[in-house]
């Protein structure tokens, strides 16, 4: 009782070592670089409010070229993503490892409609001539998207991973940077799309 | 960490919330294309995206257990959405 009580103890202090990321769920590590990413999207985004003020005609001219229907529909396919891994987090905790895979096989498959839709929105562009140096909108446009869709091509490997390895901790830890990747989606759809 | 310090909604329901808030995006987009209703569009927009963004951080991420963090990254998201959204209502549209 006396040394289980010590192990606990210790576990605690261990867990509380990381100040006030120890309050977040899963690793803290992993919202570490949570909090890297939404800053580096956060500052590309601005970034992009910035050019588009000094330059409306072309932004507004150029944005026309969008298609809202694509973006929408990767917004939905992500959403319904992050719902399923969210989803295996809870069957993780519940100790229901093989309800887990599937739905973190799910969420993996609904990652690679969004690819297959944003490849063919890229595959549109280029085909009407508007390329990475077409102006400085297709430029942000390229590069926060396919920065964005590099994020959702690491995001696989790592739910590919915690499916194979599926403790409560990897689970929780890598579903994290799933929905990271959909939480920046959301902003950049709102300020690439919509405004 | 205080568990289930703010309720944890159903995830069924915070995707169909979800939905709902992206169908509005889209109804505010509408509104912002337009000449006189293109500030309240351009609002709504940025409201729609931050209760989006709010939910993922509370339900998906689980930050509901962890309200403080929460309300650092709602701060945070709303900071940089009115700045954005500013800059863009504050140039007219051409």
């Amino acid at each position: 009782m006396g040394d289980g009580e010590g192990a606990c103890n210790e576990a605690v202090e261990i867990s509380s070592g990381w100040g006030p990321l120890s309050a977040l769920p899963g690793d803290a590590m992993m919202w570490i670089l949570i909090i890297s990413e939404l800053a580096v999207f956060g500052a590309a985004l601005a970034g992009y409010a910035v050019s588009r003020a000094l330059d409306p005609e072309l932004f507004s001219a150029s944005q026309a070229h969008l298609d809202p229907f694509s973006g929408a529909l990767n917004t939905a396919i992500l959403l319904t993503s992050g719902a399923f891994a969210a989803g295996a987090v809870r069957q993780a905790r519940a100790g229901a490892i093989r309800t887990t895979r599937w739905l973190i096989g799910i969420a993996f498959l609904f990652g690679l409609a969004f690819l297959t839709v944003k490849v063919g929105e890229y595959a549109g562009h280029l085909a009407d001539g508007y390329g990475l140096e077409a102006n400085t909108f297709f430029t942000l446009y390229y590069l926060v998207t396919g920065f964005h869709a590099a994020h959702v091509v690491f995001g696989l490997m790592i739910l590919a991973l915690v499916a194979a390895f599926a403790s409560e901790e990897n689970v929780t830890t890598g579903c994290a940077f799933w929905h990271m990747v959909d939480l920046v989606w959301v902003l950049v759809f709102a300020v690439f799309y919509l405004s | 960490m205080p568990h289930g310090a703010i309720r944890e909604r159903p995830l069924l329901l915070t995707w169909a919330v979800l939905m709902a808030l992206s169908a509005l995006g889209a109804f505010g987009a509408w509104l912002a294309d337009g000449g006189t209703l293109r500030l309240a569009g351009l609002g709504a927009i940025a409201l729609f995206t931050l209760f989006k963004a709010r939910l993922i951080l509370a339900n998906y991420l689980e930050l509901s257990r962890a309200p403080g963090w929460l309300a650092g990254f709602s701060v945070a998201i709303f900071l940089l959405l009115a700045m954005i959204f500013c800059l863009i209502a504050l140039v007219p549209a051409p």
